[in-house]
């Protein structure tokens, strides 16, 4: 008896703990789907959580002031090239390291493990020169170029997704006179569309919220994405000050946040699931 | 013997998209950030070869030696902070109770919320005059709290690394740490709870050492990213003088800075490259403490 309501006090308790470990989480995103239906006043004056009176006027702002559905198409754009180019190229780049023997291959494999090790941030500078000697500064082209030559990270992927498949497969195949591409593209990539559905999720999701890179390669307000129109859209010198309308940055993030939400809640075996692959070794 | 020539000839087109990716986006830019440096290259005009003296210039500097500073004490910090909390939300899932569901979907969801999304949020939620946590202080104390939380020199790093807590970085050591607890064997803890082992004991003893090939994963991916994605999550909550007075300026921000503001490319190059090398020197790091490489089999 004894034991049996400490089980239930432990239980309780780790009930509250999960609770309030939620609570603290889930703040800043309550923060901002609400903070989207305040005015500018009640924002910067109360720090009410729930809005006094809710409005519209923040959402009716960011689209009809703002070009919000092209910064939105733009960052789908971006994502769509960026993810199919490393979906292509970085299965290909996989296949021979995870399935085949060949000359090099450690070392290849090596160096692969090593760039994933660089931090682009370091690179930047050098590529930002780069492209502007070429004249990609300002286009997608310097983040969608990249991407039809295989990222390290997701070869990586890949490579640890294609091992688990069995290997009778390609020889059996190669037997019955099948080419490598044959194999790969008639066995192993139908065999692998989880795969791709998982790195395709990952890729989406680095690509929606990524804002370095645009905000070092991306100048004028025709190819802005949302994270730089984020930063920079809703604030405005007026006579000598400086204004950030906040409340119509929630309202636009919270458009930011919803597909994510979404994603998780009908795609998250690729989600969680992929995300959990990339620890095991 | 020809099967394998022409087996290497197939892998090589399979490896093609790479290796011209690897020497046009990696290996060239290398090269040429280590040239750049060691000119005095402007956003415009003809740049001059000027030896080392942007190192110089560079290891002379308050603001270089301040954000160098910085940067290695972010990065260990954050590391540190956001791997013991991931373990938190892990060990916490790991108790198999009703709605962990819906737990792990509050605890998963920050991660995918744009830096900039969060950094605006907390920039309001940590303000001086209508934020959330001056107000919830306000009514617990009774009296107006005015701390502007985020420019007071004595709560920046508490509120900023506060903050990190939030970023994919750590949604994704949750979700690994996960993982790993699922697969060590129950059989073990029995044995530990027969001994009459303390919940602290076993979790010292027999989960960490089970799960420590992901904890050293988790370090260097946490590395990375702590000096790559610093700048997403920074840029927008601090600003590229990294305020108050450079204490949130890692190297990131400066090169930004140094090359848009001051428009000093060469400098930003010379800077580019201690960045590099100090990651280099983080990864070399952690594989000597853990005192065992990870092992890749072939």
């Amino acid at each position: 008896m004894g034991t049996r309501s400490k089980k239930t006090t432990d239980e309780i308790i780790m009930y509250i703990v999960k609770i309030i470990v939620a609570i603290i989480m889930f703040t800043p995103i309550i923060w901002i789907l609400t903070g989207g239906f305040k005015t500018l006043t009640e924002f910067t004056t109360s720090s009410s959580i729930i809005p006094k009176k809710a409005t519209l006027e923040n959402y009716a702002y960011i689209f009809k002031h703002s070009p919000i559905w092209k910064y939105m198409f733009n960052t789908i754009f971006l994502m769509a090239g960026t993810t199919l180019g490393t979906l292509i190229s970085s299965s290909l780049v996989a296949y021979p390291l995870a399935r085949m023997e060949f000359t090099g291959k450690k070392i290849v494999f090596s160096i692969i493990i090593a760039t994933m090790m660089i931090p682009n941030i370091a690179l930047i500078i050098p590529q930002y020169v780069m492209f502007g000697k070429i004249g990609w500064l300002d286009s997608y082209l310097p983040m969608i170029v990249p991407a039809w030559f295989a990222y390290p990270y997701n070869v990586f992927l890949f490579r640890q997704f294609f091992r688990s498949l069995p290997k009778e497969l390609d020889e059996a195949a190669i037997i019955d006179g099948c080419s490598r591409r044959q194999v790969f593209f008639k066995i192993i990539v139908p065999l692998s569309k989880p795969t791709f559905a998982t790195i395709a999720v990952l890729s989406c999701v680095f690509w929606w919220n990524e804002l370095t890179q645009p905000v070092f390669y991306i100048n004028s307000d025709r190819w802005r994405t949302m994270t730089i129109a984020l930063m920079t859209s809703y604030t405005y010198t007026g006579g000598n000050a400086f204004v950030i309308n906040w409340a119509s940055i929630m309202a636009a993030a919270s458009l930011m946040i919803i597909p994510p939400m979404i994603l998780y809640l009908t795609g998250s075996q690729y989600l969680v699931g992929g995300i959990k692959t990339t620890g095991l070794k | 013997m020809a099967q394998k020539k022409r087996d290497n000839r197939t892998a090589f087109f399979f490896i093609l998209p790479w290796i011209i990716g690897f020497i046009c986006f990696t290996v060239f830019p290398v090269i040429f950030m280590v040239r750049t440096s060691l000119t005095n290259a402007k956003m415009v005009g003809k740049p001059k070869f000027i030896g080392a003296a942007n190192y110089r210039n560079m290891f002379k500097s308050a603001t270089f030696l301040n954000s160098l500073k910085v940067t290695v004490f972010f990065t260990i910090v954050m590391v540190i902070v956001t791997a013991v909390w991931a373990m938190i939300m892990a060990l916490l899932l790991n108790r198999k109770q009703k709605l962990n569901g819906i737990f792990q979907f509050c605890y998963f969801l920050p991660s995918v919320v744009p830096s900039v999304a969060l950094a605006y949020a907390f920039r309001t939620i940590f303000g001086k005059d209508a934020g959330l946590l001056n107000g919830l202080l306000t009514l617990i104390r009774g009296g107006a709290v005015n701390i502007n939380w985020l420019y007071d020199k004595q709560t920046v790093y508490l509120v900023v690394f506060f903050i990190t807590l939030f970023t994919y970085n750590t949604g994704q050591m949750m979700l690994i740490f996960r993982s790993g607890l699922a697969d060590v064997p129950e059989d073990l803890y029995e044995a530990a709870d027969l001994d009459g082992a303390s919940a602290v004991r076993k979790f010292f003893k027999i989960t960490l050492p089970m799960i420590s090939p992901l904890v050293l994963f988790n370090a260097v991916n946490g590395c990375i990213s702590a000096l790559n994605g610093s700048f997403a999550l920074l840029y927008p909550l601090t600003g590229e003088s990294g305020d108050p007075n450079g204490m949130t300026q890692v190297l990131s921000l400066l090169i930004y800075k140094e090359a848009f503001s001051n428009m000093k490319l060469g400098y930003a190059s010379a800077l580019s490259v201690i960045l590099f090398l100090l990651a280099a020197a983080f990864g070399i790091a952690i594989f000597l403490i853990s005192g065992k490489t990870v092992y890749y089999e072939n």
